[in-house]
């Protein structure tokens, strides 16, 4: 890709994401959040007060007492809500973020070989995804999840590891079915008489083609990560930190009474909406992306000014 | 070999593996069932040789064994019927998934059957309508907004407010109490009522997925050349959309009810557990409190039966419908 190439790219991708409003909003999302990590990441942030049991201190309602983090009260723990959500964004993101990066590594490596081989380790890689097919992600997560002692559980590592288990699999299928196309086109032989290595065709040649691709299912498999994470904590599975936005949903229900009273409200509502918001803001950018990369998709976004 | 009997067999090493690979994951992980088993009947105060006898009755395997030992004990199981025995409920495991089968069932059937009919309408318009610039954005706009809701978030919401705060409709249990469960035209009236909010999480939650699906698919045949040669007959466009694009983009997204079926038998985890519903669901969430391993696994072992139930039937159907896929390497 030479200069004024990416230069169009680049021009084409600015159009796109310029001419939808809801495009800018999520990038904008995905800024604050970002932010807001970094912040907590260099201390900006004050730590979480140490927890306060009972009933006087918790669910409060919103005070201006130590500016801003009281503005939304105080959570099942009797600590700032406000607080304890903003805490909570680097730790989610960061789960997020590694697993999305072990299922994209995996099913990229899987995909790869399995196409590019073929014959017996295609035979062998191929049994191996349609197994994790067939395994939820989820499922096998949440088994994993009661089973595993509780300082193993919060281990970002492993927290990881656990929500990626199998979500490989469909990524590894996708890049399976483009290599083996790929690799028949004329480049792939010129590049194999030169004698440049399987390995350096696979990462070097055939994976550039791939990329926008798999920048897409690097985002929407942080959105699959986001969505365990706080939804194993939401069955009560996860250990119970403030700083897991689905514990602080399943507190609000469970224990402080936002059935039958106001009280929990905030508690209920404001875990949900960071949730929400940055579920939307990933799946709206990867759709966005969908756009500029696939020409056909972007027929009906720029019509107006083709014709 | 027939093309069926290939599939057949295909699945059934799929299958096999499946189960094989999870349930030696399960034992080789830090916390082996069978251990936390024994300890907690250690912790009743049993003595060692009793507690170790409860283990192997209710899980099918003891602590000690290698690991191969504990997986061909499991499977054996497996196939022969045998689950183990659930440790709350003190039943055999396979009694107690018979009985949870029949309610989720019908949940996820009821429903799919209105999200595919509503998505399949929705995709159509859309595909049709691409052109429309401001129709486009709003209504994928919505659909984003419900894709980016999870569906266990959005039980909470009407569970709370449609349910418990505002009483619009029930929200907790299968039916009222006060019907007598039976063949009866009330009881059926009563259980429709009550699972019309977790029909509505379900629907709301995986109408964007078909939606979005099916434009893609009505948009690739709308640019077919029959399509083309019918626009220039002059046809109407209800005649175009209803014969020409329904019917041929309808077909491929129909082959795939069987394994979406199965995909949303996970979800009923959440969602069978919100609103207090009987189910697989529900079974699995309840037990996972009280560590009860064997209903765990069972389920567990159920529901991957149905997922590769469900992706044989799929690719059953796609090789009735079009034979090419018949010889497809699989």
């Amino acid at each position: 890709m030479n200069i004024s190439n990416i230069f169009s790219w680049l021009r084409l991708a600015f159009k796109i994401f310029s001419k939808s409003p809801t495009t800018l909003f999520s990038i904008f999302i995905i800024f604050i959040y970002v932010i807001a990590s970094l912040a907590v990441c260099v201390n900006l942030v004050p730590p979480l007060p140490p927890a306060k049991g009972g009933w006087e201190y918790i669910y409060q309602p919103p005070s201006t007492r130590e500016f801003p983090w009281y503005i939304l009260g105080t959570d099942f723990t009797g600590r700032p809500l406000l607080l304890a959500i903003v805490r909570g964004i680097p730790s989610t993101l960061a789960i997020a973020f590694l697993a999305a990066v072990i299922t994209v590594s995996v099913g990229v490596v899987l995909g790869l070989a399995s196409g590019y081989f073929g014959g017996m380790i295609d035979e062998v890689i191929s049994m191996v995804i349609n197994v994790a097919l067939v395994i939820p992600t989820y499922l096998l997560a949440l088994i994993l999840v009661v089973i595993l002692p509780a300082e193993l559980k919060t281990n970002v590592f492993v927290l990881a590891g656990v929500l990626s288990i199998t979500a490989w699999a469909s990524l590894a299928r996708a890049v399976r079915a483009q290599t083996s196309s790929l690799k028949r086109r004329e480049f792939i032989d010129v590049a194999k008489t030169l004698g440049f290595s399987p390995w350096k065709i696979m990462f070097g040649e055939i994976l550039r083609f791939m990329a926008p691709f798999i920048a897409m299912s690097l985002i929407l498999a942080m959105t699959s990560a986001i969505y365990g994470y706080t939804g194993l904590a939401f069955l009560g599975l996860m250990p119970m930190s403030s700083e897991n936005w689905g514990v602080q949903i399943y507190m609000a229900i469970r224990a402080g009474g936002a059935l039958y009273s106001d009280k929990a409200i905030l508690a209920l509502w404001s875990p949900i909406i960071t949730i929400v918001l940055l579920q939307y803001a990933l799946i709206n950018i990867a759709k966005t992306m969908e756009e500029i990369f696939n020409p056909a998709l972007r027929a009906g976004l720029l019509v107006g000014e083709e014709e | 070999m027939h093309w069926v009997a290939k599939k057949a067999l295909f699945s059934f090493f799929t299958w096999f593996l499946a189960i094989s690979i999870s349930i030696i994951v399960i034992v080789l992980s830090p916390g082996d069932p069978a251990y936390i088993l024994l300890t907690g009947f250690l912790q009743q105060g049993m003595t060692y040789d009793q507690a170790m006898k409860m283990v192997q009755a209710y899980i099918g395997f003891s602590p000690h064994e290698p690991w191969w030992s504990k997986w061909l004990r499991y499977f054996s199981g497996v196939v022969t019927g045998n689950l183990g025995a659930s440790i709350t409920y003190r039943v055999p495991v396979a009694q107690l998934i018979a009985g949870a089968i029949p309610w989720s069932i019908f949940f996820v059937s009821y429903s799919l059957s209105i999200t595919i009919v509503v998505g399949i309408l929705i995709g159509l318009l859309m595909a049709y309508y691409r052109q429309k610039i401001l129709f486009m954005r709003s209504i994928s706009t919505v659909l984003t907004i419900f894709n980016s809701i999870p569906n266990w978030i959005l039980a909470a919401i009407f569970f709370v407010y449609i349910g418990a705060r505002w009483r619009l409709l029930p929200y907790t249990g299968p039916h009222s109490p006060d019907v007598q469960p039976g063949l009866s035209l009330q009881f059926i009236a009563s259980v429709f009522h009550h699972y019309t909010l977790p029909m509505m999480v379900m629907f709301l939650t995986s109408l964007p997925g078909w939606a979005f699906s099916m434009s893609a698919m009505a948009s690739a045949v709308l640019k077919d050349d029959y399509v083309l040669a019918a626009k220039a007959r002059g046809l109407p466009s209800r005649r175009i959309i209803t014969v020409y694009v329904a019917r041929n983009s309808i077909l491929p997204i129909y082959a795939n009810i069987a394994i979406t079926f199965a995909w949303l038998l996970v979800g009923t985890v959440w969602l069978e557990s919100q609103f207090l519903l009987p189910g697989l669901g529900s079974l699995l969430s309840v037990t996972t409190g009280s560590r009860d391993f064997p209903v765990i696994i069972g389920v567990y072992v159920i529901i991957i039966t149905a997922i590769v139930l469900g992706s044989l039937f799929t690719d059953l159907t796609y090789g009735l419908i079009d034979p090419r896929a018949r010889v497809e390497e699989i």
